[in-house]
């Protein structure tokens, strides 16, 4: 549970709990960040865009290259809230990309930008022409993953402190 | 935190109202009133002890509910708390774990203790009473000596508190914290940094024991407010403490079932019970303060101010119960956006190649009807940016000659490429409205393109073409409903309006993209989607089409056609378009269960059919040809383990030079196919677990549930051959594409001409249109095309034009990178393009398939960059 903004006493060691935020592909070089955009489906938006809708059945996970998306689920009585801001340059959807499940939030555009999609199929060719930057993709959007799934499940040694 | 409304402000976002000095005068004035009120209990019992307990102590829960904050200001305990820390001399300590988890119950159980004990001691004892307002202050000062900021006792072990987070935690009116000049994070969800929020997060913590001491406390508050007041005076201690347990264990015990029955928010309950202690409180302490001011007063207050007191407090609580259940609400919704918390960052090396990606694409794509905005860069071709764009296109030949993917360009024509040779026949052949493009063909130039997937239906049908019609001729019959036939049909019809055209087709399928049937196999298309023509294509065009019945044989002399249903049909003009099957070498143990051929929609259907119903694991293609390698892609999407066998030393060897045939078996190899080359297939194989294997000379057997064979074509020759053509390989055409009678023609698979038959589709194309000029009468003779391949794996890029193998006086540029499986190869001769390879390539397809294909001259300027190494210079 994310209460740390509340509490945010600016005192060093007094919020252990608010880490940075992950970083994907942190050692990768422009030429890798080419490479895999060159395979990534690329696309424009206008605020107030859906991209996703929750239910949909794609796949990609999708890196936002500009603007700003808002996460939709919905809240008391069906009405679609925001749960979460996805900033630019940043990742987001790869849990579809990895179980093919339906999608679980939409996703809509609060300003304008691009974002560059990573279909499975897309990942393929990656990994057929450079499996090193594959490999790295892979483990990367994993530690995001497992990071967002220790979030949600929560420190459980939280309580001991 | 993104709203614009901070709906729970901090104490440093809480604007000051009061002077520091004010509070620090007030704080002076609280200790020396505890001090002097603790005298005055010694002293004077009989005017302290009610002054204290029926007059003051009243007021507080009140405060509490009102503007809590005005208490942690300047309440005396707090005061001589924070007087170390003010003048330097506290110890600063941190709280060890077991502090913080147990202060907050010890808090609770002082209360419980002490307000319980007023029932048989302080009430009745001044001394007690001034022992106790010393004991507090002297805890206060001390927790403040020995612990840091707050939490040695006022956000700790302080009796009052638990009392203070319940009523407070909806204030009506906020006051800044004017005692921690810095904040040192003492204490978890502190209520002095942000007392709108505190018991909100205590509620939501994700430590149940931690929530539940709190929980535990207002649970049982009502009852022990209840119990308080209705304890006759004078009972012995024993039977207080019991009476107090008894009634804070029912209402305990109430809290916790209604917590089960009632789904309510997290915090509802203890909302709701927080009310129902503050309100029992004041419904009996209004009479004995109202009775106590006025004894102290010296005259008796109004009889009415008691129900003023309580009906007051009572409304206050109403609006306090909305605004926390609101509160909630916020709450709730700003805490899920963080549970979410979707925050990544990505990579430095990535806003450079974003900010390139991004400036290379300024031109923009947009489709219909969702709008969806692909930027493009110039020079794209349609097909390749909706693809990418992650929208659902069918795709086939992907030069403009089998018509799999025509779009409708609603806005934005003048910002693409000219409409090719190709492409125009194509179009005209399928007849849609003006504004359709081959999405394969046009390149978008820059600028903005608005296009929708579904081409629009034309205006009015076309009927006939310019050439005069040959009124001799009544009736024309097709065998064949492939490309070639289809493309006969309609160039009879363009230039004779009138004449009977019959097309008589074997399978149950309108014309479809044979080129994507391997796509069937893994999903990715559905029969539908491979149809190449719109739904009214014959009728509109006025052509009988025959579909699943086979031609059963042809009497050239009598020129009929017998079906095999017993129909028969005259004809002036016969054109046999009737195809190939596959070519299925001899094979031991080939045609048991699990091997196909793959030449037909209902040959894939059925390979997925059986791959599904069989759980097949592990697939070999019989194979290494274009067919063979979307075959084996095909079953690879499915997730089976495929081999792909080639009797020849190199994949493609048809289409590539030896090293391009590794550039492209590497890329196959990466992917995960296992490619076996220079084999020699002994045979099918069932060993006795009855799992099938392909049995290659000196190779280990590879287990082959599914077997697949795709080792070329075999024209359709038996009708041909019956009725006495000349039948080679194929049939035996002439330039006119007429066969050796003079009313048959055949173009296609089926024909042979110059000792070719090389199975492609813009031979078809191009040979059944001649083949439809001669029949009705124009002279025309047959050209071949200038041919290019492309291969249709995803990501493998691999085109081949004109021819690869050099010959003497040419001139070769090759250029090869293994590590990115890119290879490029030119043949230049006689001062002109004449063939190329390009793997991994995509922006030179185009330009050189355009130079190759129109037999282009170099110019002396691309000679010498290619000699250089610069490839640009032919983009």
């Amino acid at each position: 549970m994310g209460l740390s903004s509340f509490f945010d006493y600016g005192v060093p060691d007094a919020s252990p709990e608010t880490e940075p935020a992950p970083v994907f592909l942190g050692d990768a070089s422009t030429d890798d960040w080419r490479q895999l955009l060159a395979v990534a489906e690329h696309r424009r938006f206008d605020v107030g865009e859906q991209l996703i809708e929750a239910g949909e059945r794609s796949r990609a996970f999708y890196i936002v290259g500009l603007g700003e998306l808002e996460v939709l689920a919905p809240g008391k009585g069906g009405r679609l809230q925001r749960i979460a801001l996805i900033g630019q340059q940043s990742i987001f959807g790869e849990q579809a990309f990895f179980d093919g499940r339906p999608r679980s939030a939409s996703v809509c555009a609060t300003q304008p930008g691009e974002l560059y999609g990573i279909t499975p199929e897309a990942f393929e060719v990656l990994a057929a022409r450079a499996p090193e930057l594959a490999r790295a993709v892979l483990f990367d959007l994993g530690r995001i993953l497992s990071l967002r799934l220790r979030n949600a499940t929560g420190n459980l040694f939280k309580g001991r402190r | 935190m993104s709203s614009a409304i901070i709906h729970f402000p901090n104490y440093l976002q809480i604007q000051s109202r009061v002077p520091l000095w004010c509070w620090f005068a007030l704080r002076v004035g609280s200790v020396a009133c505890a001090l002097g009120m603790a005298a005055l209990l010694v002293l004077k019992p009989e005017l302290g002890l009610p002054l204290w307990w029926s007059v003051i102590v009243p007021v507080l829960p009140a405060v509490f509910f009102i503007a809590p904050g005005l208490w942690r200001n300047v309440c005396p305990m707090a005061a001589l708390n924070q007087t170390p820390r003010l003048f330097g001399f506290t110890m600063g300590r941190t709280h060890t774990r077991r502090i913080r988890e147990y202060s907050y119950v010890v808090g609770i159980a002082l209360f419980l203790l002490l307000v319980s004990s007023r029932k048989w001691l302080f009430d009745q004892s001044g001394v007690a009473s001034a022992a106790l307002i010393l004991f507090g202050l002297g805890g206060a000062f001390l927790g403040g000596l020995i612990f840091k900021g707050k939490s040695g006792w006022c956000s700790s072990i302080c009796p009052m508190l638990p009392v203070q987070r319940v009523y407070g935690q909806t204030p009506f009116i906020m006051l800044r914290n004017a005692h921690c000049q810095p904040c040192v994070g003492c204490t978890k969800n502190c209520y002095d940094f942000n007392p709108g929020v505190a018991y909100l997060a205590d509620q939501y913590d994700e430590d149940p024991r931690y929530s539940g001491y709190r929980r535990l406390f207002v649970g049982l508050l009502p009852g022990f407010i209840l119990a308080f007041f209705t304890i006759p005076n004078g009972q012995p201690a024993g039977e207080v403490y019991l009476h107090f347990a008894l009634y804070a264990g029912l209402s305990l015990a109430l809290f916790h079932t209604l917590d089960i029955l009632l789904k309510l928010p997290r915090n509802g309950l203890t909302v709701l019970f927080g009310a129902l202690a503050f309100n029992f409180y004041y419904w009996f302490a209004a009479a004995s303060w109202a009775s106590s001011v006025g004894k102290l007063a010296g005259t008796a207050l109004s009889d009415a101010v008691p129900m003023t007191i309580r009906v007051l407090l009572a409304l206050l609580t109403l609006a306090w119960l909305t605004r926390s259940v609101i509160r909630e609400g916020w709450f709730r919704e700003q805490t899920a956006q963080e549970t979410v918390n979707l925050a990544t960052r990505l990579g430095a090396g990535a806003s450079a190649a974003l900010r390139e990606a991004s400036a290379a694409a300024q031109a923009e794509v947009v489709v219909e009807p969702d709008q969806r905005r692909l930027p493009a860069a110039a020079g794209a071709t349609l097909l390749e940016l909706v693809e990418r764009g992650g929208c659902a296109i069918e795709s086939g030949c992907r030069m403009g000659v089998c018509g799999a993917d025509p779009i409708a360009i609603k806005d934005g024509m003048g910002n693409l490429s000219p409409v090719g040779d190709d492409e125009k026949n194509t179009l005209a052949r399928l007849g849609h409205a003006d504004n359709t493009r081959m999405a394969c063909c046009a390149r978008i130039l820059g600028g903005t393109v608005t296009i929708a997937l579904k081409p629009d239906t034309a205006g009015a049908p076309i009927r006939s073409g310019k050439a005069p019609a040959n009124p001799d001729i009544k009736q024309v019959v097709i065998i064949g409903n492939g490309i070639a036939g289809v493309t006969a049909a309609d160039h009879v019809r363009r230039r004779h309006p009138d004449c009977e055209i019959h097309v008589v087709a074997a399978e149950n399928h309108a014309l479809y993209n044979r080129m994507a049937i391997t796509r069937l196999i893994y999903g990715r298309s559905a029969m539908q989607g491979l149809y190449l023509l719109p739904e009214n294509w014959y009728k509109e065009r006025n052509i009988d089409v025959w579909l699943n019945t086979a031609a059963h044989s042809i009497d050239p002399a009598a020129r009929t056609v017998a079906l095999a249903d017993g129909e028969v049909l005259n004809y002036d003009k016969l054109i046999l378009a009737t195809g190939s099957n596959s070519f299925v070498p001899p094979i031991n143990g080939y045609g048991g269960d699990g091997c196909y051929v793959l030449r037909t929609a209902d040959d894939a259907m059925s390979v997925r059919s059986y791959a599904q119903r069989s759980q097949a694991r592990h697939a070999v293609v019989a194979g290494g040809g274009l067919l063979g390698l979307e075959a084996a892609y095909a079953l690879h999407k499915m997730g089976l383990r495929v081999s792909v066998i080639e009797r020849n030393a190199w994949l493609l060897h048809r289409q590539l030079d030896e090293k391009g045939g590794l550039t492209i078996q590497r890329y196959l190899n990466s992917l995960g196919l296992n490619i076996v080359l220079n084999a020699q297939l002994d045979g099918v194989v069932r060993d006795d677990a009855g799992q099938q294997h392909a049995a290659v000379k000196d190779e280990a057997a590879i287990p082959a549930d599914i077997f697949v064979v795709a080792a070329g074509i075999a024209p359709n020759i038996a009708l041909a051959k019956a009725a006495g053509l000349t039948v080679n390989r194929a049939v035996v055409v002439d330039d006119a594409m007429r066969s050796s009678d003079p009313h048959i023609y055949a173009a296609g698979d089926v024909a042979e001409w110059q000792g070719k038959a090389p199975g492609l589709w813009p031979v078809a194309v191009e040979q059944a249109e001649v083949a439809a000029c001669n029949a009705l009468g124009e002279a025309r003779d047959y050209a071949e095309p200038v041919l290019s391949t492309m291969l249709k794996v995803v990501g493998a890029d691999v085109v081949s034009i004109g021819r690869f193998a050099p010959q003497d006086g040419d001139e070769v540029f090759v250029e090869e990178d293994v590590a990115a499986h890119r290879y490029r190869k030119l043949l230049v001769a006689g001062g002109q393009f004449a063939g190329a390879i390009l793997i991994g390539w995509p922006a030179f397809n185009e330009p050189l398939g355009k130079a190759v294909k129109g037999r282009a001259a170099i110019s002396p300027a691309q000679l010498a960059g290619l000699r250089a190494g610069q490839w640009d210079v032919l983009l």
